[in-house]
């Protein structure tokens, strides 16, 4: 998905905020569309379905400082969390440069996100990609409520692959760990990015 | 991400090369072979010569795929013998054709046989096809392990091992607490990721205090390095860490948060007297190794039979059969917070690789948000952003200085009002435009109302200071008290994500009402329906108690949350909202505002009070409507009832758990209805409600009036899936009109 405009040093990648339903995956978007400065934003559009169970299907580009003199441009989407629009989250994935797996912290919720984390991988794996190769990151969110699974747990229901990747503590709502969340996620799918790239010109070469 | 998926082996021109290679070296030694007439004579038997190469295929497959499953080794096996008879077959036909060379290639009772070159190419073709061996290997290991804790196949599964008592000193502590000592070497490699970036705009004190668990806020939001390696697909499974020899550990959970779960009925005495005559009373003992074998799904169950030895015998009304048809997907669902905290943390401890970031140091953060300190005119960018917690105190110790509130508060709200981008975009595609999203309507929340100074806080504190003094004595205002205005702000906080402003406060005796809608809405026809349907929740009618009550129209949704309790003139938030709009995030969030915890129910319904009944009567259930109430089956298993309202001269269908109480929710409905009709005066028309109390939805539908047989249908209980229960309850009720 990841499309590099040499003409006008732009690069742009889709990163897709993934999980179960009423996480925060929204939450996210809206806050980072609340605090990105004005001419790194664009308009957030929210998609509902109309249905009884809203479903958000959210799109925001932003566009950020300028990385190894190319202008990163990253479209952020949310997917519809509820398990029958399955068929919406792997149109969503399609072309896919990175992923932030929102997690509900509640106890009565983790069954919700193992379900997604599975159906995400199902999902990738319909596109023949693989998430052990794609960059992903794991944020818990709703960290300020009372019936929140301890952090152990959470990692080790969902973090416990082989391949490790970053986690963080968030609370959506009130932006604590939104912006580290993407900001990480944005540096693993810059660093995929340029290292195919270089790949592609040596093999070219 | 093209060019980053996971490339078969089947499509790698490398391996497909060396299979060529080897068929051209093949071809060439065959050709060699029978030009230096070079043919071994040792007799065998055919049928070993026969049986060498599937023996020799079957240990080459073994070999190189060890936990390729019995299955994929068989077909690997018998395929490439296949091939190798294949190739020999056509070797024959080959060499035969070209006459001179006459190389004796059909020769099946020597040995080496002719066809031996096979043996050394048919090989080669495990390389392009490795992967259709290695990953059916996985899929299998997957399947079984995304099958494993599910249904009765689970409660029957025989653990692997048992649980493990705490290595080394007993670890008490919670599994979070730990994390410390794991991450304390992670806090550095978060500080290399943050150092190109400004760190984020942090929360208030308070909500970090809640939110980072004792202490931990030096690692709060760092990407924490994990130096857990798990093996297999999914998360590595407690129970593989312990040993075998360890005793068997029994877990306790507390009796009355399984007990709502049994059936009523099922005992001679009530439930609370059960828990007291249990072998540990208050407690169910919980073999371990269960738990264990399901704490990768992130719930467990346990069958009936597990705990059904602890119940006395002389208590109980039903058999042990009776009990485990009449539970949920025949099982108990244990609370999983109390189970974990009673495993030892090093269960969870992770082990094994750590998260490469290394190559992120090169790369700056890309997003710098705009902070707070960043300008006056950023400073209080949203509701959201006030520390609620900080503004109730301070209200509190200026209790009676209403004034000095307004204004204090005024000067926040009209920078708040300034920004221009507080806008929530709600809009209608269809998902297969992804992508191609280009202009499409919008639909603002109203953050640039104008200040009338009359009724809502938002418009009384925005007016500034200056303009407060001069006409604050000519245009008197509603006085607003202290409580409201806290209550108005933890709304505002709760509702930053929908960026409206536009919350007003109206004093409804008992209560006192708080409205939040966009624009477009009629607030004021909003406001009469409340009116009209506060009663129904502030009197406790409800058969349940009230977390929220959702009315469905075709111009707007109607969302009521109580706040604190209604019979002590606590107050409800009213959310109006467009049909097509975010509905349920609005639910969400109104349920924050309001801070009800997510099953945990409010205020139960007042059943002392004595309500006029009305004339109901007992109708026989003709089979159809039984077969309409196994349709609901998102809201578990109900009982069908149907009531005649001799009054209204008609029917009321009832799709209830075992046990409710039928007359009251039929009053209830009734009521509703009635409620819903006034209410279409006002210039609202509602046709479902939808009652909210923890987990359990009650839906009311009323149908077919305009056909003369009119009916409500009424349908309710514990479901995970509200949405499909709403629309289950709309398909029973149509049916229920075509009948």
């Amino acid at each position: 998905m990841s499309i590099i405009n040499y003409a006008k040093r732009e690069i742009s990648f889709k990163i897709v905020y993934y999980g179960a339903g009423v996480v925060g995956k929204t939450a996210n978007l809206q806050y980072i569309h609340q605090w990105l400065p004005e001419a790194n934003r664009g308009k957030l559009i929210s998609l509902s379905t109309g249905d009884e169970r809203t479903l958000f299907f959210d799109f925001l580009p932003v566009s950020a400082v300028s990385v190894r003199s190319f202008t990163a441009k990253f479209q952020l989407y949310t997917v519809p969390g509820q398990v029958c629009y399955n068929m919406t989250r792997k149109l969503v994935l399609r072309g896919v440069d990175g992923i932030v797996f929102v997690a509900d912290s509640q106890w009565d919720r983790l069954r919700d996100n193992v379900e997604s984390f599975r159906n995400l991988e199902e999902n990738l794996q319909e596109y023949e990609y693989n998430l052990d190769e794609t960059p992903y990151v794991i944020q818990y969110n709703k960290r300020d409520l009372d019936n929140i699974a301890p952090l152990q747990y959470l990692e080790f229901l969902l973090n416990g692959r082989a391949r490790q990747v970053p986690s963080f503590e968030a609370i959506a709502v009130g932006g604590q760990g939104v912006f580290d969340t993407l900001n990480t996620v944005s540096r693993m799918v810059l660093v995929s990015g340029f290292a195919r790239e270089e790949g592609a010109r040596n093999e070219h070469a | 991400m093209r060019n980053r998926r996971a490339v078969s082996s089947i499509r790698q021109v490398s391996g497909w090369l060396i299979v060529a290679a080897g068929l051209v070296v093949y071809a060439a030694l065959v050709l060699l072979l029978g030009m230096a007439h070079i043919s071994p004579t040792f007799t065998l038997p055919s049928w070993v010569a026969q049986a060498v190469p599937p023996i020799l295929y079957a240990t080459i497959v073994r070999l190189c795929f060890r936990r390729a499953s019995a299955l994929r080794w068989t077909t690997a096996t018998l395929g490439l013998w296949g091939i190798h008879v294949l190739l020999g077959a056509l070797t024959a036909i080959a060499f035969s054709s070209l006459g001179p060379l006459s190389v004796d290639v059909g020769t099946i009772d020597a040995f080496p046989p002719p066809a031996l070159p096979e043996i050394f190419w048919v090989p080669l073709l495990l390389i392009p096809f490795r992967d259709l061996v290695r990953e059916r290997a996985s899929r299998t290991r997957r399947s079984v392990a995304a099958n494993r804790p599910s249904g009765a196949a689970q409660r029957n599964a025989a653990p692997t091992s048992a649980l493990a008592a705490p290595h080394g000193p007993a670890a008490p502590t919670r599994p979070g607490t730990s994390a410390q000592s794991r991450t304390a070497g992670i806090v550095s490699a978060a500080d290399r990721l943050r150092t190109a970036g400004p760190a984020p705009r942090q929360a208030s004190p308070a909500l970090r205090s809640s939110s980072v668990q004792q202490g931990r806020a030096g690692e709060n939001h760092a990407p924490r390095e994990n130096t857990r390696g798990g093996a297999g697909f999914l998360p590595r499974r407690p129970d593989e860490t312990t040993r075998r020899d360890d005793p068997e550990v029994t877990l306790r959970v507390s009796f009355g948060r399984v007990a709502e779960q049994l059936p009523p009925g099922a005992f001679h005495v009530p439930l609370d007297q059960i828990g007291a005559s249990l072998a540990e009373p208050g407690h169910l003992l919980i073999p371990g190794r269960l738990v264990l074998a399901q704490l990768a799904e992130g719930f467990v169950r346990i069958g009936w039979e597990v705990v059904a030895p602890q119940f006395p015998h002389d208590l109980r009304v039903m058999t042990d059969d009776e009990i485990t048809a009449r539970l949920a997907d025949g099982q108990l669902v244990l609370p999983l917070d109390e189970l974990v905290s009673q495993l030892p943390t090093h269960l969870f401890a992770p082990s094994g690789r750590t998260v490469d970031i290394a190559g992120l140091e090169s790369v700056p953060a890309p997003f710098q948000p705009v902070r707070p300190e960043d300008g006056a005119a950023t400073q209080m960018k949203g509701p959201g952003t006030a520390p609620a917690g900080d503004v109730t105190a301070s209200l509190a110790s200026k209790a009676g200085a209403a004034f000095d509130n307004r204004a204090r508060m005024g000067d926040r709200t009209v920078e708040m009002a300034e920004r221009e981008d507080l806008v929530l975009e709600d809009v209608d595609l269809d998902p297969i435009l992804i992508g191609q999203v280009d202009r499409a309507s919008r639909l603002s929340m109203d953050a640039h109302h104008r200040p009338s100074r009359r009724g809502s806080f938002e418009e009384l504190a925005a007016w500034p200071r200056q303009a407060w003094a001069d006409d604050v004595s000519a245009q008197p205002v509603e006085v607003v008290s202290a409580v409201d205005i806290a209550t108005m702000h933890r709304i505002l906080a709760a509702l930053a994500p929908l960026r409206t402003v536009d919350v007003r406060v109206h004093p409804v005796k008992p209560v006192t009402l708080f409205t939040m809608s966009p624009s477009g809405l009629d607030r004021d026809a909003a406001l009469a329906a409340a009116r009209i349907l506060l009663p129904l929740l502030t009197e406790g009618r409800a058969p349940w108690p009230v977390d929220q009550l959702t009315m469905r129209g075709a111009e707007a949704v109607l969302i009521l949350t109580p706040i604190g309790s209604m019979r002590r003139g606590g107050s409800v938030l009213l959310s109006v909202v467009q049909p097509e709009g975010a509905v349920a995030a609005v639910e969400r969030l109104a349920l924050r505002a309001a801070a009800v915890k997510p099953g945990a129910s409010s205020e139960p319904p007042d059943r002392s009070a004595e309500w006029q009944e009305p004339d109901f009567l007992d109708s026989e259930i003709p089979p159809l409507i039984n077969q309409i109430g196994a349709s609901i089956d998102a809201l578990g298993a109900v009982t069908v009832e149907v009531l005649r309202d001799q009054e209204a001269a008609r029917d009321l269908f009832l799709f209830l758990p075992e046990g409710s109480d039928v007359r009251m929710t039929g009053r209830f409905a009734t009521e509703l209805d009635r409620a819903m009709r006034s209410v279409s005066e006002s210039g609202y028309t509602f046709h479902t409600a939808v009652l909210r109390s923890g987990r359990r939805r009650l839906i009311i539908r009323a149908e077919c009036a305009e056909t003369g047989r009119a009916t409500i249908v009424v349908a309710g209980g514990p479901t995970e899936r509200p949405g499909l229960a709403c629309r289950q309850v709309e398909a029973a009720a149509r049916a229920l009109c075509e009948r």
